[in-house]
Order: structure tokens, then C-alpha cells, then sequence
């Protein structure tokens, strides 16, 4: 016969398990058949780590160029100067959406991409000695926006004119130019030092886990950054008439048509697991998806996305090469692009993430 | 029919003591005043009820919103309380504190629905009516030879009755293909656990999750007859142990396991869950032993008793008024014992039409909710009218549109299967009024469940 007193034990053992269950959920190193250790060890060795240290090259080489017009001013250190810019713009948009880990913790999307640049706040904040570009009111006035505006402004042709003729601007810049450089090599240090090792052990499956939070960050950028804020927004899909002025280098024009391709291919290649550094294919949101057999009537979900990513990419290539002046007089095929990635949300946010069983929140759920 | 009215009354006749009441008053008030306080702790007051700026709510109930900052007094109210009632301070008033500050938490924001929060409410509302402060109470000077007192059955009733009936309709509920032929969405859900020790390699065995389910219907539909007869009763005590801890231990769903082996506990052998207050409260001797007297309830509480189990046996049926499929449209499936049948998720996507000016946009879902409110609304339509109606209110109200339109483009996954369109995108959801009449705006699923 069951005695009550074994059965008050098995209630207290149920109380330690609940204490239990938290160590089990960050437990290392087991692995199910897909092998997730290995899908995040190709994550952080192939993919974000080496598109961080391009990232960090880049803003050195922005740094380099900075130095040499300030050295020596002149049309070709201009035009070099503007080429470090995009080439470091570009390079951003593959590390974007990697919030995790030191990228969170030092707040990297908010210092480096928030836009539109507040101008007008950003030419107070110029003659500001004592500013601090460390406090969150700051996100609009620093970054690769502020950037765009310094280094082409209303007038592109009368940008250097001004840099030239104003020292606190053009020392405003520099200030900018190294605070992209050392966020990025703190990322990146940051990644080398301690955080990979972390990461990759991280195999759990509870809400704080590697896997799930990458995947939401990866979902989380898809729908906000690329969907939203370089296309949606600027296209007036959220306010009923086009606002250019939301695009993303609104000032240097011709850039938001190559930033908005190289992040689509950021995030194609993110899925389909292609190395950043060669031409290495692993472990994959991809093969995930297919090794737990996700169909939809005889195809597979992967197939899918990766079929829409690619109709997405063929509409980008050819929207007009100035999404500034074509986005008002014909905003069609930018909402046309929208439509398209707004079907990847679907199937990447709920087909997805249903079959992934990727969990957001942190809140009770129901139980029997 | 008759001969089961017959055992029915022939056991209300009976009676048994007051211990098992008194283990279930302490057990159930320390346990609701830690999942107060785990509540608070873990930030969800902030987080659930304050940050958000929209709250979707029941039915009748659209007047009951968070107090702001008065909601942290709430909480403090329903913990106090809910210790109140575990030590009978104030018994009744504490039970009916608890009681209605409970529920009107539970009422605030119907985002964070879930079946035992109904349960508690009801299990409180009930402990008002029973004179569960009549031993080891500070009301009677927390003495223990109250504990002679002996209770009619018939105030077991209310207790037992909702205990069988959750885990009995929770049984039924799982009798559908999905649940039984496709095993989702535990086939969904269990994988994901792989990490934990020993089982975990086995979770994303196929053949478990159809043990599971088949298990787990069986163990609900069983469990409330096995707790009922003597002789069944150590293996169904089992049974519930087993069942809860693998439960807690493979889903997020807090305080439930335990709320729920309480209420199992309550079937044990009265006489044995005496002598066990006795040994605690070194109250043994042979003379203190004899029976002081048994309580009988009024009449008027048997009528209520036998209202309320009629009530709870006859509301999660009211799904067959509705068309279509119960698991997608939804209407009728809340305060049902329906509970983890669904791995369901959604994408709203809504447009604002002001037609006098051909003006159209789309809406950023989380200007105005959080990302909870924005998940849970997603897929459930109750959520997604409610929101269209505030929608239209804010750009009324607010932006001056006149005469808005909200149209509503919804894809929703189940258990599994890919996403489909949930929602008519060609009604203006603006002009649909909140009731319950059918909602013939939901588009129909593609698939069919078969069962109950």
C-alpha cells in the first residue's frame, strides 16, 4: 500500500526535479541525431565569425581611407574614402543579423545601422564637445546613417566642401569612423576571446539556447530589417504614400539597391549553411528542415523558401538602380518585392519555426 | 440512471473526515501564494500587464483592465490571501479575496489564458463554501482536536466532482485523429526536448509520441475512476506521479503538475490522511479519537454543487454549435479541459482603408502589442476581430480617418500541416461585431481531424 509519506517524498522529488530541469535544459554537448553542435560550430567558424572579421577589416580600411583624405585631400581620396564607405555598409549587412552574444550585449545594431540618420540632431551633436555616443538617444546621430549623410549630406557634389571647411564636422566624422572600428573588433574580440565556445556548446533546447535564439534573430532581421525597414517602410506599406526618406543611404542614393541584395544574399546563404570564407556548404536551417521531412503536398519546405528567396533576388535585380527617385513616381514593383518577402515570413516565422519547435517566450503554456 | 442517482446518494449519505479538506485548504493556498510570488519574480506582472498597451479581454468582461501600478497590489492581495486561506485566518474572507483577486487577474488580459488558472478560480470559488478552517485553523486556534470532526461527503462533492471531470474531458478531448493517428503535436513537440538526460535520446523516436498519446488519453479518461475506488486508488496515486513529473519535466507548463497531484491527493483514504495530522500534531491518544460530531451542508449547497458540476459537464460542449473544425476556428474551445492539443501558430497581417480617400496601409503589429499578445493573436479569432475593432478605434479616434476599414491577412500552421489562409481577406473586419454567432469570416481548413 502506498503510504502518504512516500507519497509527500514523491512530491518534494517532483519540487527538486522542477529545480532540476533548468540544469537539464542547459546541459552541453548532447546531441540528437541532427547534429546541432555541428550546425553551430559551422555557424560560428564559417559563417559569423568571418563575416565579422571582414566586417572588422572593413571599418579599418574605412579608418585607412579616412586618414589618407585627411592627409590629402583630393578626388581620388574622396572616391576612396566613399568606396570604404559602401564596401563597409555591405559588409554590415552580413553580420547584421547576428544579435547574439557580444553583438547584444554591446547593443551593435542600434550603435552601428539605426535610420533615418536625425539630421538636424546630428548637426547639434557635431558642435557638442562633451557628447556621449554611448547613450541610446545617440542611436540616430552615429553609424553608418550618420555616415551616408557626412560623406554625401543634401548635396553630394559640395559634401567634401563642407567637411573641409568645417574641422568640428570633419573630426565628427573620424569620431564615427573609429567608433565603427572598435565596436566591430570588440565584437569580433569578443567572439575569438570566450563567446564561441559558449555558442557552440550551447546545444540546448530551452529559450536561451544557441539555436533558438540565432534562429530568431535570423527571423527577427528577415522581418524587420530587410522586409520592413529597407523595403516596406520607405515603400509607404505601413503609411499609405511612399517616404524615401526611410530608405537606408538615402543620401548616397544608388547604395540602398546593392545594401538591400547583399543582405537578401546574406540571409539566403545563412540558410542554405554557405561558409563566408569559401565555398564550404554545411549544416543548415536547410538540412534541418529536410532531415525532420517538412513538406508542404510533396515539397519540401526548404525547397520553398529557398524557391521564394530566389524570386525575391530576381525582383531586387531588377528594381530601378535609384530606389530614392523611382520609390515616389512608381512605388510598384518595390510593394511587388514586399509581397514576395512577406511570403518568406510566413513560412520562415510559422512553418518554420513550428517544425523547429523554436520557442520565443518564456511563459507558461497549458498543461493536462 | 437510476441505480447511479442511487450510489450517488447513498455516498452523499456518507461521511469521512475533515483531514483530507484541511491537507488540500494548507497545501493549495501555499502553493497559489508561491505561484504569486514565482509570478512577480520572474517579472511577468511588468511584463504581461503593465508594458502592453492593449489588453484583449473576455466577452462581458471588456471593463476589467490592469490598475497599472495598483496591479502590483492585486498580486499582493491574491499572495496574502492565498495564505489567509492555507492557515484559515479569516477563512472565508480570505478565500473569497483570493478568490475574486485571482479571477480578476485571470480576467485582464485573456492572452494568458490557460486551462488551470480556470481551474484554480473555480477550485477557490468552491473552497468559500466549505468549512475547511474548522480544524488546525487560526480561526479555532490552530488546535488540532477539531480533527475529530468528521464531514458529510456531500461537501467532498464540489472537489472530487471537478477533479474527475478535468482530467476526464481532457481525456475525451484527445480522442481525434490528430492526437491519436498522427500523435501531434506531441510528434512536434517532443523532439525538441532531446537534451534531456537519459530520455532524451529517445524523444524523437516516432513510437514514442504515439505511446504518449495514447497514454495520455487513456491515463485522463481512467485516472478519475481509479482515484475513486479503494482498490484502485494506490495505482491511479502512481499513475498521477508518474504522468505529472514526466508532464513538468517536457513542457513549459508551470504550477499545473502540482495544482493537479493536489487535487489527486485529495481521494486518499481519509482515515490514513487522519492518522497522519495526528502523528504531525502529536494527537493519538484513544480517547481523543472518538467522534465530536459530523457536519452536514445546507441544502442550498448541495443544489449549488450539483449546478455547478452540471455547468462544467455541459459547457465544453457547446462547441457543436459551430461549424467546422473545433482545433481551427476555436469557438468553444477555451474553459473546456482542451489542453495541449495544439501546436498552433499564426501571421496577421492587417490593412488599414479609409475608402472616402483610398488611403491604405499596413499595420506594424507591434506598435501596439507585445510580442506575446502579437503571437497569441495571430492564430486565434477572437484576438484578431478584437484587434481589428482597436485598430479602427485608434485611426478613428486618434489619426481622424473616417469610416475605416480593417482588413486582415492571416496564415495559420496546425499540428504540423503547412500554413493556409485564415481569415476572409476581403472582409472588413471593422464592421464584424464581437458575439456568439458563428464567425463566418473564417475561411474553412483545408484538412479534416476526425473525433471529438
Amino acid at each position: 500500500m502506498l503510504k502518504l509519506r512516500t507519497i509527500i517524498v514523491a512530491f518534494a522529488l517532483l519540487s527538486i526535479l522542477e529545480g532540476c530541469k533548468v540544469d537539464a535544459s542547459q546541459n552541453a554537448g548532447q546531441k540528437d541525431d541532427f547534429d546541432r553542435a555541428a550546425m553551430l560550430i559551422f555557424w560560428a567558424d564559417e559563417i559569423i565569425i568571418p563575416a565579422y572579421q571582414d566586417y572588422h577589416l572593413k571599418t579599418k580600411v574605412l579608418q585607412y581611407s579616412l586618414a589618407d583624405y585627411r592627409a590629402n585631400p583630393s578626388l581620388s581620396t574622396e572616391e576612396s574614402l566613399r568606396l570604404a564607405f559602401a564596401n563597409g555598409y555591405k559588409s554590415w549587412q552580413w553580420v547584421s543579423a547576428f544579435a547574439i552574444g557580444p553583438a547584444e550585449s554591446m547593443s551593435l545594431l542600434n550603435f552601428s545601422n539605426i535610420f533615418p540618420c536625425d539630421t538636424s540632431e546630428l548637426l547639434t551633436a557635431i558642435t557638442n564637445p562633451n557628447l556621449n555616443l554611448s547613450l541610446p538617444s545617440t542611436f540616430d546621430i552615429q553609424g553608418w546613417p550618420a555616415l551616408d549623410y557626412l560623406l554625401y549630406g543634401s548635396n553630394p557634389d559640395s559634401a567634401f566642401n563642407q567637411l573641409q571647411s568645417d574641422p568640428e564636422r570633419l573630426q565628427y566624422l573620424q569620431i564615427l569612423c573609429d567608433r565603427l572600428e572598435s565596436l566591430a573588433r570588440s565584437v569580433l574580440e569578443g567572439w575569438t576571446a570566450t563567446y564561441r565556445s559558449s555558442f557552440v556548446s550551447s546545444t540546448g533546447s530551452g529559450a536561451d539556447a544557441a539555436t533558438n535564439k540565432l534562429i530568431n534573430d535570423f527571423v527577427f532581421n528577415y522581418e524587420k530589417e530587410l522586409r520592413a525597414a529597407k523595403i516596406g517602410i520607405p515603400a509607404g506599406v505601413f503609411s499609405g504614400s511612399p517616404l524615401p526618406s526611410r530608405l537606408e543611404a538615402y543620401f548616397s542614393d544608388t547604395l540602398s539597391k546593392s545594401l538591400y541584395r547583399e543582405a537578401l544574399a546574406s540571409q539566403r546563404a545563412f540558410f542554405e549553411g554557405r561558409s563566408f570564407s569559401s565555398d564550404q556548404i554545411g549544416p543548415s536551417l536547410q538540412d534541418y528542415l529536410d532531415y525532420l521531412q517538412i513538406s508542404h503536398n510533396g515539397e519540401m519546405l526548404s525547397s520553398k523558401i529557398i524557391n521564394q528567396f530566389k524570386q525575391v533576388e530576381t525582383l531586387a535585380a531588377a528594381l530601378p538602380t535609384s530606389f530614392k527617385q523611382a520609390i515616389n513616381s512608381n512605388p510598384g514593383p518595390f510593394l511587388q518585392s514586399y509581397d514576395a518577402l512577406q511570403q518568406n515570413v510566413i513560412w520562415l516565422k510559422v512553418d518554420m519555426m513550428q517544425a523547429l519547435n523554436v520557442r520565443v517566450d518564456y511563459v507558461d503554456a497549458d498543461g493536462d | 440512471m437510476a441505480t447511479s442517482t442511487n450510489i450517488l446518494q447513498s455516498w452523499l449519505q456518507g461521511e469521512r473526515s475533515i483531514a483530507p479538506l484541511v491537507i488540500f485548504r494548507f497545501s493549495f493556498g501555499i502553493l497559489m501564494f508561491i505561484s504569486m510570488l514565482r509570478f512577480w519574480l520572474n517579472g511577468w506582472i511588468e511584463k504581461l500587464y503593465l508594458e502592453p498597451s492593449f489588453h484583449f479581454s473576455y466577452l462581458g468582461f471588456q471593463s476589467i483592465k490592469p490598475l497599472g501600478d495598483w496591479t502590483y497590489l492585486l498580486f499582493g492581495i491574491a499572495a496574502i490571501s492565498a495564505l489567509g486561506l492555507a492557515f484559515a485566518c479569516f477563512y472565508r474572507i480570505s478565500a473569497a479575496l483570493f478568490f475574486i483577486s485571482f479571477t480578476y487577474i485571470e480576467l485582464m488580459d485573456k492572452t494568458t489564458y490557460l486551462n488551470h488558472y480556470y481551474f484554480v478560480s473555480i477550485v477557490a470559488f468552491v473552497l468559500i463554501f466549505l468549512p475547511a478552517n474548522k480544524a488546525l485553523s487560526l480561526d479555532a486556534g490552530w488546535s488540532p482536536k477539531n480533527l475529530n470532526l468528521k464531514l458529510s461527503n456531500a461537501y467532498y462533492l464540489g472537489l472530487f466532482g471537478l477533479v474527475s471531470m478535468v482530467y476526464f474531458y481532457a481525456g475525451l478531448a484527445k480522442i481525434n485523429s490528430d492526437w491519436l493517428l498522427r500523435a501531434e503535436p506531441l510528434a512536434t513537440w517532443l523532439p525538441g526536448k532531446y537534451d534531456l538526460p537519459i530520455i532524451g535520446g529517445l524523444l524523437e523516436q516516432k513510437y514514442l509520441a504515439f505511446f504518449f498519446s495514447w497514454a495520455a488519453m487513456i491515463y485522463d479518461i481512467m485516472v478519475p475512476f481509479l482515484l475513486w475506488f479503494a482498490r484502485s486508488r494506490p495505482l491511479a496515486l502512481v499513475l498521477v506521479l508518474i504522468f505529472h513529473i514526466l508532464t513538468r519535466l517536457l513542457f513549459p507548463i508551470g504550477m499545473f503538475p502540482f495544482i493537479m497531484v493536489l487535487g489527486a491527493f485529495l481521494f486518499i483514504d481519509a482515515g490514513r490522511q487522519e492518522r497522519f495530522l495526528r502523528r504531525i500534531f502529536k494527537f493519538n491518544t484513544e480517547a481523543n479519537s472518538r467522534v465530536i460530531k459530523v457536519l452536514h451542508p445546507p441544502k442550498l449547497l448541495h443544489y449549488f454543487f450539483i449546478c455547478l458540476l452540471a455547468f462544467q459537464l455541459l459547457w465544453p460542449w457547446r462547441y457543436l454549435a459551430y461549424p467546422g473544425e473545433l482545433f481551427w476556428h476555436e469557438q468553444g474551445f477555451r474553459f473546456s479541459w482542451r489542453v495541449m492539443l495544439m501546436e498552433k501558430a499564426g501571421y496577421a497581417q492587417f490593412t488599414i482603408k479609409e475608402p472616402e480617400t483610398g488611403l491604405q496601409f499596413k499595420v506594424d503589429n507591434q506598435q501596439f502589442l507585445s510580442s506575446f499578445q502579437e503571437k497569441q493573436m495571430s492564430f486565434q479569432p477572437d484576438f484578431i476581430l478584437e484587434f481589428a475593432h482597436h485598430l479602427a478605434h485608434h485611426y478613428q479616434s486618434e489619426k481622424g480617418l473616417k469610416n475605416v476599414e480593417v482588413y486582415a491577412e492571416v496564415f495559420v500552421a496546425l499540428n504540423g500541416r503547412p500554413s493556409q489562409a485564415f481569415i476572409d481577406p476581403n472582409v472588413n473586419l471593422a464592421a464584424c461585431e464581437r458575439g456568439w454567432a458563428p464567425k463566418k469570416w473564417i475561411l474553412p481548413f483545408n484538412d479534416t481531424i476526425y473525433g471529438l
